[in-house]
């Protein structure tokens, strides 16, 4: 044999043996993925973050001050010692309102020097581009998801307080341009705000300029770190320390610096207020002054004029009396001249009717006269005698004479001329009568005249005085309008002036405020805040850790169950060789030289494994993970990078893990001469066993089950290797399932058996009774609501040991009803917590961190500041954050205060529905701040179990293959060991499942007993990986599911019987011939 | 030997049986094997077995045409040089093995035509076998061995009279790196017994034993035959035992050289070598 048929025999040997080489290969390619990709995976986490940060310039040090910053505080923090770059910078908490809901987000400016070392926490554009003016903003992606906004929209700003926006903002309306991701906010936890739900849901990035504020509200700063350490590494510690105690030493010396300056300042103004609120008290005074003396006139010209239209309306009064009066004169001489009118007319008339009488006599008389004394005429001047009255006497006489003597001439003569005369006095009378009647009727025109003058004079008064009234209307007119100008006037300058004088108290009060703040003014404080304090990276800090942790004890046992198969792997292939050993030495090669054959053997396929597994490993593990937390936290994708150290660490490992024995076993079997090796190696040595001495027990066994027994104890290192790795496997399956157990089951636990309640809803303390009574009023009314509660709670310090954590105290209002909502038990008694007067309940996981147990005591501190030291009456069990509950009674006598409540707890009618309608509904009203549906809540953490699941799944998975390859190797192993015996067993006639059962029993025992194990191992290595992987608020379920035993156990087993099953082919290949014909 | 049944069967049926067997199945196959013009049936009869190996691009021909017969009840010995094809037939005589060509009948059945399931049975029911190097299972007691062979079998007979029978009587409850070579090599042939077998097969039972062991197991083989009437094939290279053979086959390049009868068999301990 040449040299080179040495390597040819070797490369054959390879061949032959493909199987084995090919389970050493895939074995210790397991062992390395998972134990280098794991254990990569929490630096890669680390690294791929730094780098992000790096990029983006993330903060080293956030600084806050209790009063701001200004230029000199700028300047200071830039002129310290390892400082590099320095950003002043303004937040502001607002709210937009949406149609839904409101959305408090949180606004930062924008770096004024971009593209500079002092451009920290720059922006990572995602979409759109940088605010280039003012009014607009970058928003968080998150703002998008939740508002429905796109780009070019604009966001208009609430304030969340009492203040105006204008006191910070130039403007309350931002037009979106570009999203970014904020290396502030890594995590999909925003942070807390003091305004709106207390819960920040979205940033909101604009430019310096858009704040009005007069001193900045925080300074970012970066520090030199020219060796570029990441900034999880504790060196990075080490860099940053100094500077932080350099940066408060600068907030010390500034601060007391900026006290002076305000109190000066303060001061100053303050004065300058006093004077400016003297002159405006004279002002004030002065005003008022002339107000009066204005009003004073105006009342006076009013009350003249009153005065005059009062005059004029008298004067128009005796005007129109006058006109009466005159009217009536008129009237009663005119009705007097009528009066003689119509007399004259009368007597005109009877004067006529006697006229005319006469002259019907008259004429009688002529008649008769000339008709002579015939007795006819004379009877007729008889009768007309009679007629005649007074003015005849006369002439009756005359004619009486003429009647007693007809025919006296005397008579007749005196008759005619009696008659003549009569008549001429009958025409006398008729002249007169009719210058009477001319005389009346000259009368009556006249009086007709003088009617129509009086009357038009008349009418020309009545006019004069209608004009005359008409004027004093239309004065009195604007004497009312004046008059109600005038109190107008006097009620708005009476209210100007109280108002004035108003606003002048108050600046008189704010100035009595001022000074009173100014005496109280304290020392204003810097805080040095470092990035642990960003709820990004420390919460990715703490995942990648409690990566780090699950990866050290997970993958160990990984590695080591495959490096243990390994090296039985290659145990038995050096053990099996030894008549090649024996026969290489025999023809004189070196004990070195046959050595490194198998050196070489292993070296090739642990080395090979070795890079095929850190391959992929390197790259399967960390994306995996970081793929399952990327739900959580938004970076760029994961750099998963080669790790120089977890690969040597694995790949020496497993390389001597395989090469070792190799080389111990060959040493060992070279000691001896070539003939030796040659030989058969003596049989193995049977003994009883011990459980053959318990007689009754082994003789309850058949044969079969004694030979199985007997050959299961008597081959202890198969025995021990097939259980430990069997063991192995099923504990890190079981580890993997116990874990998801622990984390799946906190929820139903959570939020099915402790918190109950359905809906809860902050509301303001301190409201307004009817805004209170108003909600109570909805919450009665509402039909989605079946019960509720109320109850006090705070934020308050729990120091205990000198530790202080922050976390909330709950009081109920009734404790009855309260385990309705939220039921308080201890987790290993089961028994159900009740509130006492004399001690409180809390949280499991706070009890854990202070090591507290029931009767302990500890202080709580209120957010005022006042201290009580209570007693541990009881722990609860809770997964989620850490909570105080305490009795009323008992907050009142620790606290002196009344809890007044601020939360209420809802069960509802149908919680599984969507109740979000209901949850706007009671948002509207005034004193509600927020509303939380247990069920979104449940739904968000159920992501954050997400992610943890798909670690969980990657180590079961991984697990499961481990299980499967070693089981594969171990049983290979066994059946070569025992080829000469299952071949002469086959000789002596078993029948090929005969054959499979002799092997098939030990396995089965053999899987059975190292799954039993397993799962005791697993349940040990689940509670380590439990308890080391839970943070301060989260505690995870110490239960494990039935179903983890059985799917652990079960795939265990399904796996080895699936090898046992592949294994029957071999068994029933085994060639008989071959194997009893030699020796081996 | 005529063919036992024969006197059941007509000389027609005999002349048709061939043609009655490319109608049958292998298993109800009835074997015919005609010999010199007349029909002559052994306990074992070869013929013409042939069993070629492909060794690398040369075929080795392990059995090239053997045939012999072997009779019920008799110690036979195949006698040849190591490589001469003897354990070859010995495999394939015992069902371990496959023939590539040509019969072999044991007992009236034609085991070269049996697949891999009927050659198992075959060997649990009717083949014992004793190997050069015991094949004991060392995890088991002597007692154990041989209950592992009985246990299979549908006959078997009483392991620790069998035991007793091969003169370890006291040796039942130790395992056989607690028995000497001798002894290990009698729990051997007490294994392939138990199993009341028709065929004992024999692979140089003594060749790692010395001289005096080996006389005291190729006895108890001598007698067993003998005694039990028990059909005993022991191979061997060692020529000096042939005498006590009934008979002895040789065996050289994978064909039998020489056939011998012996009458008169001596008694082991009466050889010298």
């Amino acid at each position: 044999m040449t040299k080179n048929a040495f390597w040819k025999d070797s490369l054959r040997q390879v061949r032959a043996t493909l199987n084995r080489f090919l389970a050493i290969l895939v074995i210790t390619a397991l062992g390395v993925a998972f134990f280098a990709g794991l254990r990569a995976s929490g630096p890669d986490m680390r690294a791929t973050a730094s780098a992000y940060y790096d990029e983006l310039n993330f903060m080293d040090v956030r600084l806050l001050s209790t009063i701001g910053f200004d230029e000199n505080d700028v300047d200071a923090v830039r002129n310290t010692q390892g400082v590099l770059g320095v950003m002043p910078a303004y937040s502001y908490d607002a709210i937009v309102e949406l149609s839904s809901e409101n959305l408090t987000i949180r606004l930062d400016s924008l770096s004024e020097e971009p593209n500079t070392e002092n451009d920290i926490n720059a922006p990572n554009v995602v979409e759109g581009r940088m605010p280039e003016s003012s009014g607009e903003c970058l928003v968080d992606p998150h703002f998008i998801t939740l508002s429905g906004y796109q780009i070019g929209d604009t966001v208009n700003l609430v304030s969340g307080t009492a203040t105006l926006i204008s006191d910070t903002l130039k403007t309350d309306a931002f037009q979106i341009v570009g999203i970014a991701e904020s290396p502030l906010y890594i995590s999909n936890e925003r942070g807390s705000s003091d305004i709106g739900s207390g819960k920040m849901d979205a940033y909101v990035m604009v430019p310096a300029g858009d704040f009005t504020l007069p001193v900045y509200t925080e300074i970012y700063v970066t520090i030199e770190n020219e060796a570029g350490r990441s900034r999880f590494e504790d060196t990075f510690t080490d860099l940053l320390e100094p500077i932080e105690t350099a940066l408060k030493d600068v907030g010390e010396l500034r601060a007391s610096v900026r006290y002076a300056e305000i109190q000066d300042e303060a001061t100053q103004e303050l004065d300058d207020a006093k004077a400016e609120l003297n002159d405006g008290w004279a002002e004030y005074n002065q005003s008022k002054a002339d107000f009066d003396t204005q009003i004073a006139d105006a009342q006076q010209q009013l009350d003249d004029g009153y005065v005059q239209y009062n005059q004029g309306l008298a004067e128009y009064a005796a005007g129109l009396s006058a006109l009466e009066a005159a009217k009536t004169d008129t009237e009663a001489q005119f009705s007097q001249a009528e009066d003689q009118l119509a007399q004259g007319q009368t007597e005109y008339e009877s004067g006529l009717g006697a006229y005319n009488d006469g002259k019907v006599v008259y004429d009688a008389l002529v008649d008769a006269l000339a008709a002579g004394n015939t007795p006819e005429a004379i009877a007729t001047i008889s009768g007309l005698i009679s007629e005649m009255q007074d003015d005849g006497a006369d002439l009756a006489m005359v004619l009486s004479a003429y009647v007693d003597n007809p025919d006296d001439a005397t008579s007749i003569a005196a008759a005619q001329g009696a008659v003549a005369e009569f008549g001429n006095v009958l025409e006398q009378s008729k002249q007169q009568l009719d210058e009477v009647a001319g005389t009346l009727d000259e009368k009556s025109v006249e009086l007709e005249q003088a009617r129509l003058d009086a009357q038009s004079q008349l009418d020309e008064s009545q006019d004069q005085l209608d004009e005359s009234s008409s004027q004093l209307n239309d004065l009195k007119e604007t004497l009312d309008k004046n008059r109600e100008e005038l109190e107008q006037s006097r009620i708005e300058g009476q209210d100007g002036l109280a108002e004035a004088k108003e606003r002048l108290e108050e600046a008189a009060q704010e100035i009595a405020d001022g000074e009173e703040q100014l005496a109280e003014l304290e020392m204003p404080e810097w805080y040095i805040l470092d990035h642990d304090t960003n709820i990004g990276f420390a919460s990715y800090k703490e995942d990648a850790e409690r990566i780090d942790t699950l990866s050290v004890v997970f993958p160990l046992l990984f590695f080591l169950v495959a490096i243990l198969v390994s090296m039985t792997s290659m145990t038995r292939l050096v053990e099996s060789d030894r008549p090649h050993i024996g026969t290489l030495k025999a023809l004189g090669y070196s004990n070195g030289k046959i050595a490194s054959r198998y050196l070489l053997y292993a070296l090739a396929a642990s080395s090979l494994g070795s890079g095929i597994g850190l391959i992929v490993g390197f790259n399967l593990f960390p994306r995996v993970i970081f793929n399952a937390y990327s739900v959580l936290y938004n970076l760029p994708p994961i750099m998963a990078d080669f790790n120089l150290k977890f690969a040597v660490i694995s790949t020496v490992a497993a390389v001597s893990c395989a090469t070792l024995p190799a080389w111990f076993i060959c040493v060992r079997a070279l000691r001896g001469t070539s003939a030796e090796m040659m030989r058969p190696a003596a049989p193995n040595s049977g003994k009883r066993i011990l459980l053959e001495r318990i007689t009754p027990l082994w003789k309850m066994l058949n044969f079969s089950q004694k030979v199985a027994m007997r050959n299961l104890f008597r081959y202890k290192k198969r025995f021990f290797m097939t259980i430990f790795g069997v063991a192995g496997c099923t504990a890190l399956m079981f580890a993997g399932f116990g874990l998801r157990d622990g984390i799946t089951t906190i929820e139903p636990k959570q939020y099915e058996n402790i918190q109950r309640y359905d809906l809860q809803i902050d509301f303001e303390g301190d409201a307004p009774a009817e805004e209170k009574q108003s909600l109570d009023e909805e919450i009665t009314s509402s039909a989605g609501i079946l019960s509720e509660t109320e109850l006090f709670q705070e934020s308050v310090d729990f120091l205990s040991d000198g530790q202080l954590k922050s976390t909330t105290l709950i009081v109920p209002e009734v404790i009855s009803e309260f385990s309705d909502f939220i039921h308080l038990q201890n987790r290993e008694t089961q028994e159900t917590l009740v509130l006492s007067d004399d001690s409180v309940i809390i949280t499991e996981r706070l009890s854990v961190l202070f090591d507290l147990q029931v009767g302990d005591t500890f202080v709580l501190r209120d957010g005022d500041g006042q201290e009580a030291t209570v007693q541990v009456g009881g722990i609860a069990e809770y997964y989620l954050y850490h909570y105080i509950y305490m009795s009323p009674s008992l907050y009142r006598s620790s606290f002196g205060k009344e809890p007044v409540a601020n939360q209420m707890l809802c069960l509802l009618r149908d919680p599984a529905d969507d109740n979000s309608a209901l949850a706007t509904s009671l948002l509207e009203q005034s004193c509600v701040t927020s509303v939380t549906l247990t069920a979104n809540v449940r739904a968000s953490f159920e992501n954050i179990v997400n992610s943890l699941h798909y670690v969980v799944w990657v180590l079961i998975i991984s697990a499961a293959m481990l299980v499967f390859v070693v089981l594969f190797s171990l049983t290979t192993i066994n059946l070569e060991e025992r080829g000469r015996e299952l071949a002469t067993i086959k000789v002596l006639g078993f029948y090929d499942w005969e054959l499979a059962a002799y092997i098939y029993r030990e396995n089965s025992l053999l899987t059975i007993i190292g799954t039993v194990l397993g799962l005791l191992l697993g349940i040990v290595l689940q509670r380590y990986i439990i308890t080391t992987m839970e943070t301060d608020v989260l505690m995870f379920s110490r239960d494990l599911l039935w179903q983890s035993y059985v799917y652990s156990a079960g795939l265990t087993i399904f796996f080895a019987a699936v090898v046992n099953l592949v294994m029957f082919r071999h068994i029933s290949k085994i060639d008989m011939v071959s194997s009893l014909k030699s020796i081996e | 030997m005529i063919f036992r049944q024969m006197s059941d069967v007509s000389i027609l049926e005999v002349f048709l049986i061939p043609y009655y067997n490319r109608q049958l199945t292998k298993n109800q196959r009835v074997v015919n094997i005609l010999q010199e013009g007349c029909v002559v049936m052994s306990f074992i009869t070869l013929d013409e077995v042939t069993k070629h190996y492909r060794m690398g691009e040369v075929i080795v021909k392990a059995a090239d045409g053997v045939s012999f017969q072997i009779e019920k009840g008799e110690l036979a010995v195949v006698l040849g040089p190591s490589g001469a094809g003897k354990t070859t037939v010995l495999n394939m005589l015992g069902g371990m093995d496959t023939c590539d060509g040509g019969h072999i009948v044991v007992d009236s059945m034609d085991i070269s035509s049996l697949n891999a399931k009927q050659l198992t049975v075959f060997r649990r029911k009717d083949i014992g076998f004793v190997f050069q190097f015991y094949n004991l299972i060392p995890n088991l007691t002597a007692l154990e061995n041989v209950e592992l062979a009985s246990q299979i079998c549908e006959n078997p007979l009483d392991s620790a009279e069998i035991l007793a029978e091969v003169g370890l009587h006291d040796r039942t409850d130790n395992f056989p790196s607690q028995l000497s070579g001798g002894e290990q090599q009698r729990v051997a042939i007490a294994r392939a017994l138990a199993k009341n077998p028709k065929l004992l097969l024999c692979d140089e039972p003594t060749g790692a034993l010395d001289d005096d062991t080996g006389k005291v197991v190729l006895s108890l083989l001598q007698k067993t035959s003998h005694e039990k009437g028990m059909t005993v094939i022991i191979i061997t290279h060692n020529q000096a035992i042939t005498p006590m053979a009934d008979r002895v086959i040789h065996i050289r390049n994978g064909k039998v050289d020489d056939i011998l009868v012996n009458k008169a068999p001596v008694p082991i301990a009466q050889i010298e070598w």
